[in-house]
């Protein structure tokens, strides 16, 4: 016995010291040093950016297919497959802003040697428009029109529903379009041309495909090109040697992007040095990696996590004899006291440094709009309704939310039991803990346990949200792919109630007054103001709370360069922009 | 079943009526219809498998039509989506058009029936290439992981059986009930922690290509089925041993490895083969959570993926495959079964002469 | 005489839930070569722990053979490696079971079962170890081509006979059969017994034919010696015992025996239970049954007193050293 356990005792020991010996930084093992390994959140779908919109494909596509301009990491657009940048000031923008001229770069092959025309542009906007299956009908609905004017030019006519009636009916080809809109100048323009899902894709090429396009045969002009896909979770690429962009200046020869889904395997393999890039990581787990020598850039993101109150509600929205108002002119109810007093509870701050949660990773929000976007309030201007806000402690004021609670008359509050206010929530864990946590606030707050937390399938969310059914709260979070404020808009335009977005079924004139001039108009100076004045109403009638904006996050191997540039607020990476260090 | 055919091969060997001998057995004729009949078993079973599947999937909210578009898809390409995806029919129709076929010129296919259930909503690959292609995957870990439960579980399962009650055997024990309660998850993640970050010996990512890399998930998968197979062994052994034969198996001089291996193994090892046959149908089923934390591209991950996107044809057909296979390989254990065990042969064979044993 | 087995004063007991059950207590016995001994008792007397230690294959922990001596043929069986017990146990010593339907493998031809021993016993290549076992299955009366088939194609007769073979089939010196015949319906039973009692008599081998039957004995056997609580009470020929029982258990067992000259009988039975084996009376074991017990009985355990060959032990025979012969 006594021989056995001393030889138990010695393996343990001799385990020991192999254990801490072993931790060192990342190695590549016997991997090609030349491949870059990405990890994405899920398996892509197919590679068929006119079509499929997720940002796990997404991040493939914008290296095979490229878009006619592009956005720095600054904000600023380039011209990529355009020459130039269309503005009203060098002429290729019209006068009234709606159509612009783009002349096409010249000499640029797809992968499989075809040229690049204009044909091409024309066909994959039109594929983005009516295809079938494509996800991204919405995102592009301004355009009016595409037209090729010569082998190297096309005429992009920007346009509006003549009819808001018109909404409803599905325009499925260019004469659907021509019939239903009319031409009209469009903010965001230079934003959708830049964003992903207008990737050019060879019109030969695709219409020779058929359903394998996408999967079996992926073609683009852009620095990387498509190998293979051997199984759904790993698709592989290669550098584009004939590339127009000059390919010397791509570090990475191949990269091999992989899905996995497991977050604290992700920190496992980054650890080991198997992947050299991934985002959807363990956020608990930060310092570990750090301690292993992965290196961690973070920075401001586009996705912006707030709380809806529903005015379709009895407790806490705004309704008029017993319906839904929707004429945008509030009357203080008792409602709109419960609303408020519930706001002023709520405190996220503490979410961002909760460990589970954003673990630092985040700042928070003082309106329902991304800092650095047109029309941003910055800080606390007095005078404003953004006034009562603080970086250390958002909105959250206990004398106004008691007070506002005080002012609800005894019938009302009779009503209220504990549990009464229902706050639907993804049934995802990070959100249903700051569900939890807003309910813990307004109960310390309020003194009375009032909100019940309901997690669900984000679905069915969306499908209560379209009628705005069954819920009285709603947290949840959006995301702006575009970086322009008009995507943001669709949350509380008027014309997005019964879509299930504008989870408040919020309906206020003036916002929709401004959320129009900033979607029609190209000026800057016009759109801020108006976007600004549309912010100012929304904080004033609170149908929505910000929370936080959440960063984006993240880790890479230390031999992996220029993160800085090439990583976007959109959570997209630029990889050809990679260098390599080692 | 088999206890059917211990019972019935007890039966018949008490009675005083001798068997023919080998040489007048067709087992050909009997067997074949046997096999037949089990697979004609198949097709009910393979209908009320994606009966249930397809109810499920339809009766739980999630609406493909809304994932493929995305959120913000405008109203009118929704409903565009749905006319397009055939969502709007009526369920019985819906679930007739997986079994014959569905014509559209986008979404069509030719039905289960004819083995095509079209391109998956997410994916877009044509469905049961991407089974076939993926099955030999999940096939790989679940074989591999069967064989190593069997080569390690047994022996142990022997020597437990053979010194009960000693150091090795209350090793043994609790090595077999840590295995038998430890979750999958669990496994995985200390054997990953272990031997991919801290020892670097193998790697953190499954690949089929490359063996070293089998190694983590295939152990993973095997601790469960090996504290069963060995604890099975364990008590079938235990069992046996106290029988009669073996202590005239001693009695003749035998030595005691002969008496072990040759007499009483064969014996004990009958419940373990249907156990392992068992076991093989968990193991391609609990695959998934292995293939998922070594990102293993298997027929569990493909399932798992389309469960959570309302995949509902990819997860039809997925479904579909694994019944086939589960009851394939039942079917294979219950003839292993009669192979193995001389009582249960002579079921299979026909009678073709009954004479009064000359005693 | 030639004396083929030798005990003496043999000790055997059992652990079970820390209690010792003493099997075999304080044994003596030999046996003649070549003849048949009859070794009577009621089920629990001891029997089959005594043949099972006459191979020394009583398991540890469960039993063990305290104390006394074995010998066989001259040779210490206590004394013997684990490695010479297995040269003697199937080849000099063979030993069949009660019941035929459990004492084979299922898995395995009753040829390979046969061949096994052969092969292991004798220095035979496996062709002519299985061409052996043929021969063997032919003298017990099955065709040598079953030799092919398994255990379950048999019917209970045929199965036991297979064992006879089995065990016969290196030519044992000494066979033991326990109750060889008793898990047989009677006409099975004549014709297995008639089976052995030729085989034994061409190949002279001794028997030590353990049974509870007391028509048997008479019918097959040459030595009778009664069993009780672990030790032997009585011993002498056949005709001498039931000729002349001297033991009160012995002639308790005869007169249990319905005799039906009487028209319809009674049946009489022994008194009382064999005593618990864990905690046995203190003196003669009988003491508590027997219709003649004396005082000293209860204190004093009786020794051997002989007659010639005919050996009882009990405390009405200490003294009285000369019984005439009885016919």
């Amino acid at each position: 016995m006594k021989k056995f356990l001393s030889i138990v005792l010695i393996c343990l020991a001799l385990g020991g010291v192999v254990f801490a010996q072993a931790k060192k930084g990342p190695t590549l093992r016997n991997r090609d040093p030349d491949t870059l390994v990405f990890v994405l959140a899920a398996a892509p779908q197919p590679l068929d950016p006119n079509i499929y919109t997720t940002l796990n494909e997404a991040q493939i596509m914008r290296e095979i297919n490229e878009t006619l301009i592009g956005m720095k990491s600054d904000n600023t657009f380039y011209p990529i497959l355009a020459e130039t940048i269309p503005t009203i000031q060098n002429g290729l923008v019209s006068k009234d802003g709606s159509v612009y001229t783009i002349k096409l770069r010249k000499g640029v092959k797809f992968h499989n040697g075809n040229p690049f025309t204009a044909d091409d542009v024309v066909f994959s906007f039109n594929r983005i428009l009516h295809h079938p299956k494509s996800s991204s009908k919405s995102m592009f609905s301004a355009v009016l029109s595409v037209v090729k004017v010569d082998d190297y030019t096309v005429k992009i006519t920007f346009g509006k529903l003549k009819d808001p009636e018109y909404a409803t009916v599905a325009l499925t080809s260019w004469e659907d379009r021509a019939k239903y809109m009319t031409a009209s100048p469009y903010g965001p323009a230079l934003n959708i041309l830049a964003h992903y899902c207008s990737g050019i894709e060879d019109k030969e090429t695709v219409e020779a495909a058929g359903a394998d396009y996408g999967t079996k045969i992926v073609v683009g002009t852009g620095p990387y090109k498509f190998v293979s896909w051997p199984n759904p979770q790993e698709v592989q690429l290669t550098r584009n040697e004939a590339w127009w962009g000059d390919a010397n200046t791509v570090a990475f020869k191949n990269i091999v992007f992989r899905a996995m889904s497991e977050q604290p395997q992700v920190n496992n393999v980054l650890i080991t040095g198997e992947v050299d890039m991934a985002f959807n990581l363990s956020k608990l787990d930060i310092g570990n990696l750090e301690r292993n020598g992965l290196v961690i850039t973070t920075k401001p993101g586009v996705t912006i996590w707030y709380g809806v109150f529903n005015m379709n509600s009895d407790l806490v929205g705004q309704k008029k004899n017993g319906k839904l108002d929707l004429s945008g002119q509030y009357t203080e109810g008792d409602s709109t006291h419960l609303r408020r007093a519930i706001f002023y509870s709520i405190n996220p701050v503490p979410f961002i440094k909760q460990v589970d949660i954003f673990n630092g990773y985040a700042v928070p929000a003082n309106q329902m709009m991304q800092p650095g976007f047109l029309g941003y309030v910055e800080g606390a201007p007095a005078g404003t309704p953004f006034a009562e806000f603080n970086e250390k402690t958002w909105y959250y004021n206990k004398e106004k939310a008691k007070a506002e609670f005080a002012m609800l008359s005894p019938e009302f509050r009779a009503k209220l039991g504990p549990e009464s206010v229902t706050l639907v929530v993804g049934n995802v864990t990070d959100r249903v803990k700051i569900a939890n946590n807003i309910k813990d606030q307004v109960k310390t707050t309020l003194g009375f346990d009032l909100i019940k937390v309901v997690p669900m399938v984000n679905a069915q969310i969306i499908q209560q949200s379209k009628t705005g059914d069954g819920y009285d709260m709603v947290v949840t979070a959006w995301f702006t792919p575009t970086m322009d404020p008009d995507y943001t808009c669709i949350i509380y335009g008027g014309d997005s109630i019964g879509t299930g977005m504008n989870g408040a079924l919020y309906n206020n004139d003036i916002v929709n007054k401004n959320i129009q001039i900033g979607r029609y108009s190209l000026d800057r100076k016009t759109r801020e103001e108006a976007y600004i004045k549309v912010q100012t109403q929304l904080m004033t009638d609170k149908p929505y709370f910000p929370m936080v904006y959440e960063n984006v996050l993240f880790a890479s191997h230390p031999r992996v360069g220029n993160l800085d540039q090439a990583i976007f607020k959109t959570k997209l990476v630029d990889i050809h922009l990679l260098t390599r260090l080692q | 079943m088999p206890a059917l055919f211990i019972g019935g091969a007890g039966m018949l060997s008490n009675a005083d009526i001798a068997f023919v001998p080998d040489q007048y057995f067709r087992k050909g004729s009997v067997m074949f219809r046997y096999i037949m009949r089990r697979i004609l078993m198949l097709i009910p079973v393979l209908l009320g498998v994606t009966f249930i599947v397809f109810s499920l999937m339809y009766i739980t909210p999630s609406d493909p039509a809304q994932m493929m578009l995305g959120a913000n898809a405008s109203p009118a390409a929704y409903k565009q989506m749905r006319e397009d995806m055939g969502l709007d029919a009526p369920f019985i129709v819906q679930y007739g058009r997986f079994l014959f076929g569905y014509k559209h010129p986008v979404f069509g296919y030719k039905g289960l029936l004819f083995g095509d259930l079209g391109r998956s909503y997410v994916s877009n690959r044509i469905i049961f290439e991407l089974i076939l292609s993926s099955f030999p995957n999940t096939l790989i870990l679940s074989v591999g992981a069967l064989i190593l439960a069997l080569l390690l579980g047994i022996p142990i399962g022997i020597i437990s059986a053979t010194k009960p009650y000693s150091v090795a055997d209350m090793v043994f024990t609790v090595f077999a009930l840590l295995g038998a309660s430890m979750p999958v998850f669990w496994i995985a993640m200390v054997l990953i922690y272990t031997f991919a970050n801290n020892l670097r010996i193998f790697p953190a990512i499954a690949n089929p290509r490359d063996f070293l890399s089998l190694v983590l998930p295939i152990i993973t998968l095997s601790m469960n089925s090996m504290a069963i197979i060995m604890r099975m062994t364990r008590s079938s052994m235990l069992d046996v041993m106290q029988q009669d034969y073996i202590r005239t198996a001693r009695v003749k001089g035998m030595d005691e490895k002969t008496v072990v291996f040759k007499h009483a193994l064969r014996n004990a090892l009958i419940p373990v083969v249907t156990v392992a046959g068992l076991q093989f149908g968990s193991l391609l089923g609990g695959a998934v959570l292995t293939e998922k934390i070594f990102s293993y591209p298997g027929l569990g991950s493909i399932m798992v993926d389309a469960i959570f996107q309302k995949d509902t044809p990819q997860i039809l057909g997925s479904v579909c495959f694994v019944a086939i296979t589960f009851t394939v390989i039942n079917l294979a254990v219950d003839i292993l079964y009669g192979f193995i065990d001389p009582r249960i042969k002579s079921t299979f064979s026909t009678k073709k002469k009954l004479v009064r044993g000359n005693q | 005489m030639d004396k083929i087995l030798e005990i003496k004063d043999l000790h055997v007991h059992y652990y079970s839930n820390r209690r010792t059950v003493r099997a075999v207590n304080n044994l003596s016995l030999d046996m003649q070569r070549g003849r048949v001994l009859g070794l009577v008792g009621e089920t629990g007397a001891g029997k089959t722990t005594l043949a099972l230690s006459i191979l020394n294959m009583i398991s540890a922990p469960q039993g063990k053979i305290i104390s006394g001596s074995i010998r066989f043929d001259n040779t210490d069986i206590l004394g013997m490696s684990n490695q010479e017990l297995r040269e003697l146990r199937g080849k000099d010593i063979a030993m069949i079971f009660q019941d035929p339907m459990t004492a084979l493998n299922p898995v395995l031809t009753i040829g390979e079962q046969i061949a096994e021993t052969i092969f292991k016993h004798e220095k035979v290549s496996k062709a002519e170890a299985w061409s052996k076992a043929e021969e063997m299955l032919e003298t017990v009366g099955i065709p040598g081509v079953r030799a092919r088939e398994y255990p379950h194609q048999f019917s209970g007769g045929m199965k036991q006979r297979v064992v006879i073979a089995l065990s016969l089939a290196c030519n044992p010196r000494l066979l033991l059969a326990d109750e060889p015949t008793t898990a047989l319906d009677v006409t099975i039973q004549a014709q297995v017994l008639d089976l052995m009692r030729g085989l034994i008599k061409t190949n002279n081998t001794s028997v030590l034919f353990i049974t509870h039957s007391l028509g048997l004995v008479v019918e097959n056997c040459d030595e009778v010696a009664t069993m009780y609580a672990g030790e032997v009470v009585e011993y002498g020929t056949v005709k001498q015992v039931f000729g002349n029982p001297l033991h009160p258990y012995t002639k308790g067992l005869l007169g249990s025996l319905p005799d039906y000259s009487e028209g319809s009988p009674r049946l009489r039975p022994i008194p009382g239970l064999m005593p618990d084996p864990t905690n046995l009376p203190k003196g003669c074991y009988f003491s508590p049954r027997c219709p003649n017990v004396m005082p000293q009985c209860h204190e004093l355990h009786p020794e051997n007193s002989s007659i010639e060959v005919h050996l009882v032990k009990c405390h009405q025979y200490q003294e009285n050293l000369h019984v005439e012969q009885s016919i």
